[in-house]
């Protein structure tokens, strides 16, 4: 059974079953449901079985289990895409996207790409105007880590190898959102694009039923050197603000990466 | 006011004086402990936790120096007279205090040049383990079995240090023998695929795996994996496992040290 294609939530009690190859087309079941509930989303599960402000949470698939108790009355859940910089464990704040192919750049110029990026999935409590709590957090994609930059002073990064795609390409949005870059190149010379860093620190996700998104910008000021940041808003009209798991930002981390050792 | 508050203990000093000089540095206790707790608290979030440390220490000892050099004049001693004094007493205590002032000197430097920081992996003089606290006279290192050592800020600064943390990244290790009969470039490729599949075994740095000796028994396959420094214990302890499971489950022998012996033929010997 296929419900919610506006991204808004169930009523209690209610089996929702959704599946990128489901050919009905309805939206991914973002945003807070009722207790208790029961979801199945591309092959995980999760149940919130009980009454009464006590419930059993659990959730299998995506190559683990969790089970956690809630005491919790007037409560939801909430279903909302993450930055995908927490599992299998949080090491680093910092997304290298490499591109399949590179891309050229004129001289002064700007063009938009749209890339793919892995997304997390937050299972968050709500209870009225306090702040969420992170319930559970899973990935139905492999993680990979990998450095930039040197030994000494480079960066851990959750690496992501993505197609470049000229228009908003269709991904299942339970494993990939679409970033929309906008590429500055401030220099006068050519610049060949192979691959951009961004820090988990200023990430401004948005979603909708069938999309999860984020839009950013790259500045090439040299051969070697460009810096990454990201824009505020969606990509679409209608999309909801994606939980921000890294919105208390360190004074050392502004949001946006100086890449020095090439791009 | 109590008449006895102001009798004279010693030379100008009174009760007064000296109860005075108590509060206040009392007071200066609660404050510098007030102020590091509260600046500990508010910028936790927002700073590197070594850095926050070191600001609060500055703090506390800060307001510390500043109330006892205020109280010094409120209990008689003046501090050009201490200056004289200093010269009298500076020889002997100077002596008396070497060690206390190298390490505390050795500390300054430690806190100023900063080759450890709280939460670093470190090896010194051969105790190993996490730096837990950089005090101005000591550094306390939590062993890898549990108990703390304190080690004197002096003997930490002039010792070669290896700290394990202080790079982003960190490399490790194994060797693995296979036999003669089974083929190396099959081991290899099933090590690179478990490698492949860990996340934490990094990108880049690329892995390396290559036949490194044709040993005794086996013939020796090398495997060098970077991994985030603060994951690569884990890694390491999972990995190999896998890699041993797996090259077996293709039907290749891990060899145990052997020897061939050839036995003559008794018909022959005769």
């Amino acid at each position: 059974m296929v419900k919610n294609d506006n991204g808004s939530g169930v009523d209690a009690g209610t089996d929702v079953t959704w599946s990128f190859s489901d050919e009905a087309g309805a939206g991914v079941p973002w945003g807070p449901h009722e207790l208790p509930l029961s979801l199945e989303l591309e092959g995980v599960s999760i149940k919130v079985d009980g009454a009464k402000g006590r419930y059993a949470y659990r959730r299998e698939g995506a190559g683990d289990s969790i089970g956690k108790q809630i005491l919790a009355e007037n409560s939801k859940i909430k279903l909302s895409p993450a930055e995908p910089l927490n599992k299998p464990s949080p090491v680093c704040a910092n997304l290298l996207i490499e591109l399949s192919s590179p891309a050229v750049i004129q001289p002064k110029s700007a063009q938009t790409l749209y890339l793919a990026f892995p997304v997390e999935i937050a299972v968050l409590l709500e209870h009225g105007r306090s702040e969420d709590y992170l319930l559970d957090i899973f990935s139905l994609v492999k993680a990979k880590y990998t450095l930039y930059g040197g030994v000494k002073e480079g960066m851990v990064c959750r690496h992501w190898a993505s197609e470049v795609y000229t228009e908003i390409p269709n991904l299942n949005p339970l494993e990939q959102g679409v970033l929309k870059l906008t590429v500055s190149n401030l220099g006068n010379r050519w610049a060949e694009l192979n691959k951009a860093v961004f820090s988990a620190y200023g990430m401004k996700l948005f979603y909708g039923p069938g999309i999860v998104s984020l839009t950013a910008e790259i500045k090439i000021i040299n051969e070697t050197f460009a810096e990454t940041s990201f824009k505020e808003g969606p990509l679409q009209d209608g999309m909801a603000r994606g939980t921000e798991l890294y919105s208390a930002k360190p004074l050392s981390q502004q949001g946006k990466i100086v890449m020095e050792e090439g791009y | 006011m109590p008449e006895f508050l102001h009798n004279i203990i010693y030379g100008d000093v009174t009760w007064m004086n000296l109860i005075t000089a108590a509060v206040i540095l009392f007071l200066a206790m609660i404050l510098s402990k007030v102020l590091s707790l509260h600046l500990r608290r508010s910028l936790k979030d927002k700073m590197v936790k070594e850095n926050l440390e070191l600001m609060a220490k500055v703090v506390t000892y800060g307001i510390l120096i500043i109330a006892f050099v205020w109280v010094l004049p409120t209990l008689g001693l003046e501090l050009s007279g201490l200056m004289v004094a200093g010269g009298i007493f500076g020889l002997a205590i100077g002596f008396a205090s070497q060690s206390i002032i190298g390490n505390l000197i050795s500390g300054l430097f430690l806190m100023g040049e900063r080759p450890v920081k709280l939460g670093d992996f470190i090896e010194v003089s051969g105790n190993m383990g996490v730096v837990e606290d950089i005090q101005i006279i000591s550094t306390t290192v939590r062993t890898l079995d549990g108990p703390t050592i304190r080690i004197p800020n002096e003997m930490v600064f002039t010792s070669s240090i290896t700290n394990y943390t202080s790079i982003p990244i960190r490399r490790f290790e194994y060797e693995i023998g296979i036999s003669y009969a089974d083929d190396a470039e099959l081991a290899i490729q099933i090590i690179r695929d478990i490698i492949k599949e860990h996340p934490m075994a990094l990108l880049n740095p690329a892995p390396q795996v290559y036949v490194d000796g044709l040993g005794d028994n086996s013939v020796d396959i090398i495997v060098r994996i970077w991994s985030p420094s603060s994951a690569w214990f884990p890694v390491k302890m999972e990995l190999l496992w896998k890699m041993k499971r797996a090259i077996e489950a293709a039907g290749i022998e891990i060899p145990f040290p052997q020897r061939v012996v050839w036995q003559g033929d008794k018909g022959e010997e005769s």
